[in-house]
């Protein structure tokens, strides 16, 4: 899904207040084009596994995972570890001669819920090109921000992120081939001609590893996603913010629904989704496909933003009618240090309207609900 | 202490309203003392604390700072400290460069390439501009300014800013400015930051960095703290170095210190004048008043009332004379500033931009120690007011008789101190300051000072017979006086010996090393062209000039040779060198290297080139305790590497101590390109001039260098030379006038205590132009004693400060070189000067009113 909105990654500065992110903007509208970021090219084909690594002409590209995942010992957890690159200048691969010439701004986030626990913590790091700091590669995929890594290993992906004492290494087996959204992956956000990203998921992965915390081990296992997007346009002129689910559901398919919000909050024609069967096949699903009622709210007493914090998803083509609902109401991020975007994802669980036994995990994500704190970045 | 104020009246205020210019004399010797010892203290302070603000605001939160010893760190550094941020701290990368603002002689300003990102958690930034845009920092010819600078040079965001680097002169682009905040204070706003890839860029320091701040996780105890930076010591490169950043001040500290602690000493001098000058004026009142104390001591005062009552004026006269000099300290230390924050500037820091800081610490401490040694200089003379018996309401002459008595004693004790004085020149320095040395000129001094009663009493036996004949009766009564008012007149001339003993030293000690230097520059500079980049308005070079400009040089039609001296600055056990580097081929051609050990360094060079070995300057070789033959060694990114001494050369330019390699040796060592200022000799027939206008054509539009003709640089060598000895010579003449003055109220004090014999002489047929002319003889007695003792004493000193105290603090050996026509030219007017301040006392002898003075019998 299209995560963080571009100006909000690029803005990213441990040296810049809010005010000054409007000027990217403007910066990056000057973009000219015979520079280094090109406009999406539908006719281009989308080729694994190159096309997991960097796109050096897109603007905006990031790696996203988020999982659940259950311990021996009963213990339930939720993660989301997200890679982001932001493009800062235009110049074409030039011949600049120091290592930390800055091509691109690196962030990523590292979030995790103790559903046992009640509890949710986050981490934030940037940086810029450099030694010993991040980078993304461009034959494959590989990714790194300090010792925060994603990176492809015959077929698998291998994962590993740290902060405070906390550690997760785990091992991510696709148990479909990846899922190119939209039309042949190109994924539509807006009217506007450049509204448009690429959209790749592994939208199920085994995996298996190891959660370190208080200095002991355990071993894990669970269901995670792997989002990547990548483009050089806008996210459209209008857009306030956007809701987006991601369900495994236990009867082998996966669902993805995206809402695009307008500037009243009503969804926008450009909201989409993709349904995956058991066997891999997936078929997309317009705004018309499905429709998403809020049945509950929460006001976070951090940034004092209002999030729905329970919805019913219908998609009656594929006879889907589910609840879902947060595992901890609190799992917001204020990120003040890296995109200083503040935005909802959490682990959330998957039940039938009537109760029962849950059908499907989930992980959602909002954005724009959390006042100019959240949505000032965006424009 | 019944009596203390009803004395006060009668013994202190009443004569001091009599005798208003007396009491003005006093008070203003100490201010001039103590506006010395302030002005100097604050103009140090002021350059000193403008370093270390700027250290502080650079290392910012920095918990620990890793340092280069050789020419950067290489930015695999990082690499390798990588794990300090899985531990939860920031690393902040940075280089630290200079660069010259505006054009080519410019402001010089400090330059910081910072990583953006990384920065804000070590050190503060804060925007003075809204709309800017700020991430085009990260593009290549992009600054931040501070709005000081910004300010100054009318600049806003968007503007660009021509910087000369690297020899270039280059547009930047002002990304934004920054509010005077955190590390925008530094250099007193005169910094510019830049992206750290940029800065690499422009520097030519790809791959290398120049610091990297590491800010440790909050809540550390000080043992946590010290056991990071003990891995962080593991962890790093060879040739780099980690500690609390307050270790660079100290660094910088221990850079300038020699030159600071000379400058203190100066200025001590000047307040023991002026200490001279209040128990000289003491000792004379309580003289004066001899009668009036016995006086009030037959009415029932006590000893106690007495003596407070004496430490009380001097306690008074202190405390004015102080606070009207820490005044006039505050007004002098602008003065003081420029000549010491130039030397700081030319010779040590480059960008210290020093300002004014009226530190009232330091004007407390003046007043403090003008104060104190007011009272200390009183108690003597206070002791004596307590000792005079009711009684002995007689004349003061048997008290002279009693210090007639002592002037053997004196006089022995004074030889012992002279003694002392030659011993204390034998030990080496301490903590690299010439302690002993500073010990040894004030043994001198106050030796001498001790031997002047003595002095006097055989100068006046001496003149008996043909001088008395010549000068006739006057003279008779000018020696009567000397030896009659000996406590008086030995101090005046104590203090005029102490005055010219100084000036005698100070004046021979630089004009040796004046001549030495003109000398030892005549033998070095030998090229007819010198280029260096242009580094603003100060005379110091830094940055380099690039390989392409020294090819460009080296192929103007009429250049013969180029010689390139490329250096960096590194540091052994926490002192700071330099390694410097030139084509040993052409100064074995040459052979303007001159040795200590006379030897002929065109063989000693050409045998170093082959051998590999290198040369060091003596300063090193003092500093270091390194001789020809032994090893030093040199950081590198490989780790230290070892070189044999070849041999010893002297070098003036500077006191940091030098190790000179061959360039190519050099440079398969460092990663270092360029030079730092280039040596051309032309072909001959062509003339200095022709030579350089022909590479400074050649050099148009592409490179910004200075190019100057060998005449040229001699000239500005002598001046900075002159410049920074400036400071010396300013404090010369105070003590010199203090002294002078000491005189005029010593002999006006006389003649005021003499009115009733010279009512009598006049009564008795003597004119008012005998008395007058005998004032002067006694004068000119004082002064011509003053000049011999001081001469004599002043050449001791000068031998100390040559051979100890220069050596010691800067490791240079000094040809001495006497500046006779100096020395003779202000000892005579040192002799004028005070017949002229013998004026007044003469004519207020002439002026005695005859029937007055009687009746006063």
């Amino acid at each position: 899904m299209f995560r963080i909105p571009l100006l909000a990654i690029a803005a990213a500065f441990a040296l810049v207040t809010f005010e000054e992110i409007s000027a990217l903007d403007s910066r990056i509208e000057n973009t000219k084009t015979n520079g280094r970021f090109k406009p999406l090219d539908p006719k281009q084909q989308i080729l694994f596994p190159r096309d997991h690594g960097s796109h050096d002409d897109a603007r905006v590209e990031w790696w996203y995972v988020t999982g659940q995942l259950d311990t021996p010992s009963g213990r339930r957890l939720g993660y989301q570890l997200t890679f982001f690159r932001t493009g800062i200048t235009d110049e074409p691969r030039s011949a600049r001669a120091s290592g930390f010439a800055a091509r691109d701004l690196f962030l990523a986030h590292f979030a995790r819920t103790d559903v046992t626990a009640g509890t949710f913590r986050f981490a934030e790091r940037i940086h810029r090109t450099g030694v010993g700091a991040a980078f993304a590669r461009e034959d494959r995929l590989c990714v790194a921000n300090e010792d925060w890594r994603l990176e492809e290993v015959g077929g698998r992906l291998i994962l590993f992120a740290s902060d405070g004492g906390e550690e997760i290494s785990l091992i991510l087996t696709p148990e479909k081939p990846p899922i190119l959204h939209g039309e042949g992956g190109l994924s539509r956000k807006g009217p506007e001609d450049e509204a448009v990203s690429r959209y790749v998921s592994f939208t199920r992965l085994r995996s298996e590893g190891w959660w370190t915390a208080g200095g002991k081990s355990e071993a894990v296992t669970g269901l995670s996603w792997f989002d990547h997007e990548w483009g050089s346009g806008s996210i459209g002129k209008d857009t306030a913010g956007w809701d987006w689910f991601a369900l495994h559901l236990f009867d082998g398919r996966d669902l993805m629904l995206y809402r695009m919000r307008g500037r009243g909050g009503s969804p926008t024609s450009y909201s989409s989704g993709t349904l995956v069967e058991k066997d891999g096949r997936k078929a997309p699903l317009g705004a018309a496909d499905f429709t998403i009622e809020e049945t509950a709210r929460w006001k976070s007493a951090r940034s004092g933003g209002s999030y729905p914090a329970r919805w019913v998803l219908r998609v009656p083509r594929a006879g889907i009618v589910v609840v879902v609902v947060p595992l901890v109401r609190d799992q917001e991020l204020v990120t003040e240090k890296s995109t200083r975007v503040t935005y909802w994802e959490g682990a959330c669980d998957v039940t039938a309207p009537g109760g029962g036994a849950p059908l499907g995990r989930a992980y959602v994500e909002m954005t724009g609900y959390a006042g100019t704190g959240g949505l000032g970045a965006f424009r | 202490m019944t009596g203390f104020r009803h004395l006060l009246g009668p013994l202190v205020l009443r004569p001091a309203a009599k005798d208003r210019l007396r009491f003005f004399l006093t008070v203003s010797g100490i201010a001039v003392g103590v506006a010395t010892i302030a002005a100097i203290r604050l103009a140090n302070a002021s350059v000193l604390s403008s370093f270390s603000d700027t250290v502080d605001f650079v290392a910012g939160k920095a918990s620990i700072t890793v340092l280069a010893d050789g020419p950067g760190i290489p930015e695999a550094a990082l690499e390798r400290l990588a794990w300090l941020r899985r531990a939860g701290a920031t690393l902040a990368p940075a280089i630290t460069e200079t660069a010259a603002a505006g054009a080519a002689d410019g402001e010089v300003v400090d330059v910081l390439g910072i990583d953006p990102l990384a920065d804000g958690s070590a050190r503060e930034y804060s925007f003075a501009s809204e709309e800017s845009d700020i991430l085009s920092i990260f593009e290549k010819d992009s600054v931040l300014v501070t709005s000081v600078f910004a300010e100054r040079n009318h600049l806003h965001p968007g503007d660009f800013l021509p910087l000369v680097v690297r020899g270039v002169e280059r547009r930047f682009r002002v990304a934004a400015v920054l509010r005077p905040v955190g590390a925008a204070r530094a250099a007193s706003g005169s910094i510019l930051f830049m992206d750290l890839a940029g800065a690499q860029e422009a520097f030519g320091k790809v791959g290398r960095l120049d610091r990297i701040d590491v800010v440790l996780p909050p809540g550390l105890s000080e043992e946590g703290r010290a056991r990071f930076e003990e891995e962080i010591r593991a962890s790093l490169p060879p040739g780099t170095t980690a500690g609390r950043p307050e270790r660079r001040t100290e660094t910088v500290d221990r850079l300038v210190r020699a030159f600071r602690v000379n400058l203190s000493a100066l200025g001590l001098i000047a307040l023991l004048v002026g200490m001279y000058f209040v128990y000289n004026t003491l000792s004379i009142s309580v003289l004066r008043r001899r009668t009036d104390i016995g006086t009030v001591r037959a009415l029932g005062a006590s000893k106690r009332s007495v003596f407070a009552v004496f430490l009380a004026e001097g306690l008074a006269l202190g405390v004015l004379g102080s606070a009207a000099g820490a005044g006039l300290g505050a007004v002098l230390a602008k003065g003081a500033l420029l000549l010491v924050g130039g030397t700081a500037t030319e010779l040590y820091i480059p960008s210290a931009h020093p300002s004014l800081h009226l530190d009232p610490f330091v004007l407390l401490l003046a007043f403090t120690v003008g104060v104190v040694s007011s009272v200390l200089s009183a108690l003597a003379p206070a002791l004596e007011a307590a000792g005079v018996e009711p009684a002995a309401t007689m004349r003061h002459g048997s008290v002279e008789a009693a210090r007639r008595r002592r002037t053997r004693p004196l006089a022995l004790a004074g030889v012992v101190l002279l003694v002392l004085a030659f011993l204390a020149t034998l030990p080496g320095p301490v903590r690299g300051l010439p302690l002993f040395g500073f010990l040894s000129v004030s043994l001198i001094v106050s030796g001498v000072s001790l031997l002047a009663p003595a002095a006097v009493t055989l100068a006046a036996a001496r003149l008996d017979g043909p001088a008395l004949r010549i000068f006739g009766v006057e003279a008779r009564l000018a020696r009567a006086n000397l030896t009659g008012s000996l406590s008086r007149t030995s101090v005046a001339v104590a203090a005029l010996t102490m005055a010219l003993a100084m000036m005698v030293s100070v004046a021979v000690m630089v004009g040796s090393f004046r001549t030495t230097v003109a000398t030892w520059v005549g033998q070095t500079l030998a090229s007819d062209l010198f280029l260096s980049p242009a580094s603003g308005r100060s005379g110091a070079s830094f940055g380099r000039i690039p390989d392409e400009a020294i090819e460009i040089v080296r192929g103007v039609p009429g250049v013969d040779e180029v010689d390139p001296f490329l250096a960096f600055s590194a540091t052994r056990d926490g002192v700071p060198f330099t390694v410097g580097s030139g084509l040993f081929a052409f100064i074995a051609k040459h052979g303007n290297l001159p040795l200590v050990d006379g030897r002929d360094p065109k063989k000693v060079l050409a045998r170093a080139l082959e051998q590999g070995e290198v040369v060091v300057s003596e300063p090193y070789a003092e500093k270091f305790r390194v001789r020809t033959g032994d090893e030093v060694e040199l950081p590198s990114d490989r780790g230290p590497v070892r070189f044999r001494v070849a041999g010893v050369y002297t070098d003036y330019s500077n006191d940091r101590g030098t190790v000179t390699l061959d360039r190519a040796q050099f440079q398969r060592i460092w990663p270092l390109t360029g030079a730092s200022t280039v040596a051309v000799t032309l072909k001959g027939g062509v003339s200095p001039e022709e030579g350089a206008r022909r590479v400074a054509a050649a050099l148009q539009g592409r490179y910004v260098l200075r190019v100057r003709t060998n005449a040229t640089l001699r000239r500005i060598v002598l001046r900075i030379f002159d410049r920074t000895f400036a400071v010396t010579y300013a404090l010369e003449g105070v003590a010199l006038a203090v002294a002078v003055l000491g005189v005029l109220n010593t002999l006006t004090a006389l003649v005021l205590e003499r009115r009733r014999e010279i009512g009598l002489l006049r009564v008795l047929g003597a004119s008012a132009a005998r008395v007058r002319r005998a004032v002067r003889y006694e004068a000119a007695a004082i002064g011509s004693l003053g000049a011999t003792l001081g001469t004599l004493a002043g050449g001791a000193m000068s031998l100390v400060l040559v051979h100890v105290i220069n050596r010691q603090s800067f490791g240079w050996t000094i040809a001495m070189h006497a500046p006779w026509g100096f020395l003779a030219a202000a000892l005579g007017l040192v002799l004028l000067a005070t017949l002229a301040a013998a004026s007044h006392p003469a004519g207020l002898a002439a002026a005695t009113d005859v029937a007055a003075a009687l009746k006063e019998e």
